[in-house]
């Protein structure tokens, strides 16, 4: 920073009033306190604090409320959190277009209540749903257990209102879903962490909300006659929305339970659940959940980070899953996990000393990495943190993106060090 | 059509140059004589048209890879092209470009049901990759209607849609992975295969950046389970009016159909008079083929909800396709509908601008009141479930008056079609054809982040120079600007 805080915290205060210019103590990222916390109300505001800080050379963090601060690797730098909490209009909202553009700030909860009454939704659950801001999710391409039968935030976003660091503003996209007008940079804004820029209005497309939606949880004495009927279920016509086991998250003897999830007409998910009761044979318990049972349920399956310091995500091919799974539960029989069958993502949370932990990681990154997959460091603690990359390679794919962060954010003031290959 | 600066740079490629592409693809696969030229002056946009200084058929990436160093090392421009049927002029060759085709590389390489994905080159047809995996119950789901010669590769650089893409998404929701070669000749792989990449999503930003971005050579794409039961519904409707309102409300009802298309009465004449007639009525204003899929227990209820909402909109007649053969019928005919259209007229304007779904009715009205003001006809073909328009002008090319009316008639629907909220191509690309209504929805600023990601894929702008951002828009980032433009 080239500006001492109080005339930065000054400058920042004539812009979006002092009540909103917090000088910070509390908030620690790692190893960093940064000095302040700003939270303007409107994209003109961010807009304009960004080239304040930018002229400053303040590295500024974007949150949301303030739940992913930590995502990624140790940030190298942290002066201003800039938060859009207070950007939380939903600008226009069409039901007939299954369309909104909200602010970046608004929660998915609030968003959700209100679509709701529409007979509609954003079908995202990502890990941490409750409180997040639409904004975070879109930044993050977070997703959870909804994610093989409605995809990701990549899926939904349609245009963004973006803040650049040099104090402009652009969009992306638009407010049709089919749209293939120049570049499609909402893919690369979304996932991007807040590494490129600020957005401070988001356009999603949404969904009918199904007529009907149940879950069943199955359990049985072994794993492996579990990951059987699951291949089975695979095979057979029954399409769920969600399909997981999931070791520690539940009350049985054998402690894995195998979850569906039927989101369609009334019609059709009585179908499919005489389908699957039909691929049971008498060693199988099944039952169907209470709405809040399961609720709660997909919600530890994706949750699994909130469950022990250590968290990890795995990303692996289709065919190489309950695999991958298995070896997963040996290398760490006491944990919690949840492996994603439709989709190849399994999740772990874990006990353990550093020293352990680093080595279980290391192994697990190797699994990943063998079959072809990739593992993401969702929690550790920052001993840890600071001796692995917590996305791990990019290889030759490197230089592009530097390329483009370096066109986006030339002085590397956005969330510095958090992403990729140092970025 | 817009006005595009004829460049002299390049005439001919350097005999030199020539023998080394021969040198690196083959002496065959070379081609330099005009005649042999001819074919790939255009593509589907048959108004705008460039002779290439050469054309290159690599049969490997590792042939493209050559290919492009070579042109790269004497700055000589390139354009890739697939099967030429893109409908925006985006592989034509301007700046007197080398045209460089990847349909010889056409393999299928593998299909794994296992991991629901395929790998094919990208000259594999689109049509291809389905006829190989539906006898096993999958199919590639994004369905252009140009699909029966189409390549993947090219459907990758225009984010190609079709009819299914309402509820089966885009190009872009199919693709896993993709092999390029860069501007640079460099060969790298974007996205992770069907797992979770990390870093910036250089693979979606890569589809449907109409081949500025590198040429593709490989693709691991989604395969989809086909539906246990497909319905097919035509509604027959008396007005325009009706049709689009059933449309909106089955939207607005929460039926997501496979597909929702409407055809307006010029194109069913049109149609029905060609050889791909599809036993439509010719006596009514518009038809909606709805289709509704899923498993067979779910879709009764939904083709049941979809036929009394059309019946409320005062349908004359709701048919069901009584088995595959009348469905593959109907399907044929709608998907030839340009084809058909073309025979009208010397020349046909395809627009394919995307409105939100509730403004259909209004919008429709007006795009024939203006094809009536300009004196000319206006067909309408087109996804209506997604408010994606194919508002299709025949005309006659040699005739300078029609012509002047066609361009003010399509500035016009491209002006209500924006200010209704919504976009200038939907599926089509922006191209040549397209590009000075770029800045009807986007402003400088947008423009510009756009160039400064481009520039990272292709600084020296010599990969399909002059396609999808206007190059009157200078740009802090951009090696290939205004000047150099004017320069040539």
């Amino acid at each position: 920073m080239n500006k001492d805080h109080a005339s930065l915290a000054s400058s920042l205060a004539a812009l979006i009033g002092g009540d909103y210019v917090t000088k910070n103590q509390a908030l620690h990222l790692q190893e960093l306190t940064p000095t302040l916390i700003i939270k303007p109300a409107s994209a003109e505001q961010v807009r304009a604090c960004l080239a304040v800080c930018a002229e400053a050379d303040a590295a500024v963090i974007p949150a949301g409320a303030m739940t992913w601060l930590e995502g990624g690797n140790p940030l190298r730098r942290a002066d201003v959190v800039l938060s859009v909490e207070r950007l939380k209009r939903v600008i226009e909202y069409s039901p007939p277009d299954l369309m909104a553009i909200v602010e970046a700030g608004v929660a998915l909860r609030d968003f959700q209540a209100q679509t709701r009454s529409a007979g509609q939704w954003l079908p995202l659950d990502p890990a941490g749903a409750d409180g997040s801001t639409i904004g975070a999710i879109a930044a993050t391409a977070a997703s959870g257990a909804l994610r093989l039968g409605f995809g990701t935030p990549r899926d939904y976003v349609i245009g963004l209102r973006l803040a650049h660091i040099d104090g402009t503003e652009s969009r992306s996209g638009g407010r049709v879903a089919k749209n293939v007008a120049g570049y499609d940079l909402n893919k690369l804004y979304v996932g991007s962490f807040g590494t490129l820029a600020l957005m401070t209005e988001v356009n999603v497309k949404l969904r009918p909300l199904p007529e009907a939606s149940a879950t069943m949880m199955i359990t049985a004495a072994t794993l492996a006659r579990l990951l059987d009927l699951a291949r089975r279920i695979r095979a057979s016509a029954v399409q769920p929305v969600s399909i997981f086991l999931t070791a520690g998250l539940t009350e049985h003897a054998s402690g894995k339970a195998l979850l569906l999830r039927f989101m369609e007409s009334a019609a059709a998910v009585k179908y499919q659940l005489q389908e699957v009761e039909g691929l049971l044979e008498g060693e199988f318990q099944a039952a169907c959940l209470a709405v809040e049972e399961a609720e709660a349920l997909w919600k530890k399956a994706v949750n699994t980070d909130e469950l022990a310091d250590y968290a990890v995500r795995l990303s692996v091919p289709l065919a190489t899953v309950t695999e991958v799974f298995q070896q997963v539960l040996t290398r760490r029989a006491a944990s919690f996990a949840s492996a994603d069958l439709g989709v190849g993502i399994i999740r772990l949370a874990f006990p353990a000393d550093d020293q352990e932990a680093l080595e279980i990681i290391r192994d697990l990154r190797s699994t990943a990495t063998r079959v072809g997959g990739t593992l993401f460091i969702e929690g550790a603690a920052p001993k840890v943190k600071a001796a692995l990359d917590a996305w791990g390679e990019v290889g030759e794919l490197a230089k592009l993106m530097r390329g483009i962060k370096q066109n986006f954010d030339p002085q590397g003031l956005l969330s510095p060090g958090r992403f990729v290959a140092g970025m | 059509m817009p006005p595009i600066a004829e460049t002299t740079k390049y005439q001919r490629v350097p005999q030199r140059v020539v023998d080394d592409l021969k040198a690196a693809v083959g002496e065959r696969f070379v081609l330099t004589e005009p005649d042999e030229l001819l074919v790939y002056e255009a593509d589907a946009l048959t108004v705008i048209k460039h002779l290439p200084a050469a054309v290159v058929l690599p049969k490997t990436a590792e042939e493209v890879s050559a290919v492009v160093k070579i042109l790269a090392a004497e700055n000589i421009p390139f354009t890739p092209r697939g099967a030429g049927t893109g409908l925006t002029g985006g592989s034509i060759a301007f700046n007197h470009s080398v045209i460089i085709e990847t349909a010889r590389l056409n393999r299928i390489l593998k299909i794994d049901y296992e991991n629901r994905l395929a790998v094919v080159e990208s000259g594999v047809i689109n049509v291809h990759l389905s006829q190989a995996t539906s006898p096993y119950g999958f199919h590639y789901a994004p369905d252009p209607s140009s699909q029966m010669a189409c390549t993947i590769g090219g459907n990758v650089s225009q984010n190609s849609g079709g009819p299914h893409c309402l509820k089966y998404g885009m190009t872009t929701n199919h693709i896993l992975a993709v092999e390029v070669v860069l501007p640079s000749g460099e060969i790298v792989n974007l996205g992770g295969g069907g797992v979770d990449a990390a870093g910036y999503d250089l693979l979606g930003a890569f589809v449907g950046s109409e081949g500025t971005f590198g040429i593709v050579t490989k693709a691991t794409v989604k395969l989809t389970r086909l539906p246990q039961g497909v319905k097919t519904l035509l509604g027959e409707f008396m007005t325009v009016t009706d049709a689009s309102r059933s449309v909106s409300e089955i939207i607005a009802a929460g039926i997501v159909p496979a597909a929702l298309e409407m055809i307006d009465r010029a194109t069913i004449i049109a149609v029905e008079n060609s050889i791909f007639a599809g036993g439509f009525p010719t006596d009514v204003a518009a038809l909606l083929i709805i289709e509704i899929d899923g498993l067979s227990v779910g879709i009764e209820d939904e083709a049941a909800r979809a036929v009394e909402i059309c019946l409320r909109h005062h349908a004359r007649a709701v048919r069901i396709a009584k088995d595959d053969a009348e469905r593959t019928k109907l399907w044929g005919a709608r998907k030839r509908a340009f084809g058909a259209m073309g025979r009208i007229n010397a020349d046909l304007m395809v627009q394919d601008a995307v409105i939100p779904r509730s403004k259909l009715p209004e919008v429709l009205d007006e795009i024939y009141a203006i094809a009536a003001r300009y004196s000319l006809n206006v067909a309408n073909v087109f996804h209506a479930g997604d408010g994606n328009l194919h508002p299709n002008i025949s005309y006659d090319g040699r005739n300078a008056d029609e012509v002047r009316r066609v361009e003010l008639a399509s500035k016009a629907i491209m002006q209500l079609c924006v200010e209704a909220g919504g976009t200038i191509t939907g599926e089509h690309g922006v191209g040549a054809d397209k590009i000075n209504y770029m800045e009807l929805i986007f402003s400088d600023a947008d423009m510009e982040r756009m160039l400064a990601v481009k520039n990272v894929f292709n600084p020296t702008g010599l990969c399909n120079p002059a396609k999808v951002i206007p190059a009157t828009k200078t740009c802090r980032y951009c090696s290939f600007g205004l000047e150099d433009f004017k320069k040539n």
